[in-house]
């Protein structure tokens, strides 16, 4: 019995009323002194505006690479053999289904920046926390497909392109790792939580 | 990992952060026996009934607040397994990434270890030049404007595209291009009206390209001695020597010939593509004037020696272009060579482009 967590007066104190996605604590650290509990207690308040930052990111340069797209002019960006930002953004593969591909990058990460707006990532709403993570997961597969057309078929690479994909390897990475934290699941987790202590 | 469990006291107590951020916002549980929770609660299962779990009620179903005094009796979830797949499909993706860079490696180290396979252009036979720039004057007359071909585009109002006090003509093309090998051989007969050729080299386009292996000349040490015209060739990209994509950044733009690539591509609804031409900024070849189907199979000096017969469909093509050429040239100099801007082919092309 000793084992067993039935002392209610330890269990209650250090949380507030409102359980808050968000927290200061370094969950990982914590974690480790109690597997699988700290890892859905608290989002470190550093993530959603990491993640908002981010996004800004990769919209600042798609808006950069659609407007010189449509006004057709070529990019700042060596040109010197294997880094050719022009002959990626005049290959076959700078358009999808008749669409731009630096347009499509544009409302990707328009779409980003409004998911990754930090009051929407402490919202309980669970389907925003899917939402977010189904877009970092088909935003990082269309990098990967970007990617290989590169490497393989255009055989150069836009450093531009690189910059945007490498921040949405972050975002992924980020959001990602957040997700368990933010899934239903964990809000569901949160609101046991809160009623236990209620 | 640890592997205290949940109201585990005999491991080692968490710090002050850690008994913060989680213990201490466990719910109490009911008794149960030392080691792993329930089934349940081992899978990660808010206790409440269904198989989402939710906050556990009297009635068990989940999301509706819960009752005061309620008494909860399980134990919490143990572990969260979406955060494994969290790092595994981050491993996932950092791993797809580093096949494509070993594969990509791996390739361009095979690419760089085997022979060439499309020989350097060589120095073009003069009996092959003066073929192709010795065109008769009734060839020419008789092709007219030939056809199958679109003709050069005019763009009116630009300044002027000088160089050396002469006009200039631009041209942006590329070893590889199948379509800059097929305007080439208009561009030589049409330049050879203006001056004589020097450095001519004859190559083919990519063979892993569309119409591949053109048979055509390549203006990367060519020039032309003109008093009317300065022409201006970038070769800017190399064939594709070692095979299949292998083509490199060859002959360099300046910033004023990349913009005026991308300026006047813009403004005739085009991106920046080979070949380009440039005539004084009045007259444009943007993309192929014919299909270079038509030389396909055929070696420069069979093709040289259909210039002979104005009917064939070889000629009707290159000719017919070299005359719209010629007539856009002739809007540059302001008619000058008079021999040549007045000839009856230059006059129809000219009249057909709305240049006079």
């Amino acid at each position: 019995m000793s084992d067993v967590h039935t002392d209610h007066s330890s269990a209650t104190p250090e949380v507030d009323g409102d359980v808050d996605v968000e927290s200061d604590v370094d969950v990982e650290s914590a974690g480790a002194a109690d597997e699988g509990y700290a890892e859905i207690a608290a989002l470190p308040r550093w993530r959603p505006w990491a993640g908002f930052v981010l996004s800004l990111i990769g919209f600042g340069i798609s808006t950069y690479l659609t407007i010189e797209h449509f006004q057709n002019k070529l990019l700042p960006c060596p040109a010197t053999g294997f880094v050719n930002c022009q002959k990626v953004t005049t290959s076959g593969y700078s358009h999808l289904f008749g669409v731009p591909v630096a347009l499509l990058g544009l409302i990707f990460y328009t779409g980003m920046v409004v998911i990754n707006f930090p009051p929407l990532w402490r919202a309980r709403a669970p389907w925003l926390a899917v939402a977010r993570l189904a877009m970092a997961v088909s935003g990082i597969c269309f990098v990967l497909y970007l990617l290989a057309a590169e490497l393989f078929s255009i055989k150069a690479i836009c450093l531009w392109c690189t910059g945007v994909h490498l921040t949405t390897f972050i975002l992924f990475v980020l959001v990602v790792v957040s997700f368990p934290l933010m899934s239903p699941r964990a809000i569901r987790y949160r609101e046991w939580v809160q009623a236990g202590e209620t | 990992m640890s592997q205290v469990q949940p109201g585990d006291r005999s491991g080692k107590r968490p710090g002050p952060q850690a008994r913060k951020a989680s213990p201490a916002k466990r719910p109490p549980a009911q008794a149960q026996p030392k080691g792993r929770p329930s089934s349940a609660a081992s899978r990660g299962r808010p206790p409440g009934g269904g198989s989402k779990g939710g906050p556990p009620t009297s009635n068990g179903s989940k999301g509706r607040a819960p009752r005061q005094n309620m008494k909860i009796t399980a134990p919490p979830p143990r572990r969260f397994s979406s955060s494994t797949l969290a790092f595994v499909s981050i491993a996932v993706v950092v791993v797809i990434v580093l096949v494509f860079v070993v594969v990509k490696v791996t390739a361009s180290n095979t690419t760089a270890s085997t022979k060439q396979l499309i020989p350097n252009p060589v120095a073009a036979p003069a009996s092959l030049v003066s073929e192709v720039t010795g065109v008769s004057p009734s060839v020419l007359a008789a092709v007219g404007l030939g056809t199958g071909i679109s003709p050069p585009q005019v763009l009116s109002g630009q300044p002027p595209l000088t160089s050396g006090g002469k006009p200039e003509m631009l041209y942006i093309g590329a070893e590889f291009c199948p379509y800059c090998a097929a305007e080439r051989w208009s561009m030589v007969l049409a330049l050879s009206r203006f001056g004589t050729w020097s450095g001519l080299e004859t190559t083919t386009s990519s063979l892993w390209d569309s119409d591949p292996g053109t048979a055509t000349f390549t203006f990367r040490n060519a020039t032309l001695a003109s008093p009317y015209v300065n022409f201006v060739t970038i070769e800017h990209e190399t064939n594709d020597n070692f095979g299949s994509g292998t083509r490199k950044l060859f002959q360099p733009l300046t910033t004023a010939q990349s913009n005026l690539w991308a300026k006047y591509s813009s403004q005739l609804g085009q991106q920046p593509g080979f070949p380009f031409v440039d005539i004084a900024n009045k007259v444009f070849v943007i993309g192929p004037s014919y299909d270079p189907q038509y030389l396909a199979g055929l070696s420069q000096p069979e093709i040289a020696a259909k210039l002979k017969n104005p009917s064939d469909p070889v000629t009707q093509r290159i000719v017919g272009t070299a005359n719209y050429l010629t007539a856009a040239i002739c809007a540059a100099t302001g008619g000058q060579p008079a021999s040549v801007c007045s000839a009856p082919e230059v006059h129809k092309a000219t009249t057909a482009l709305k240049l006079s």
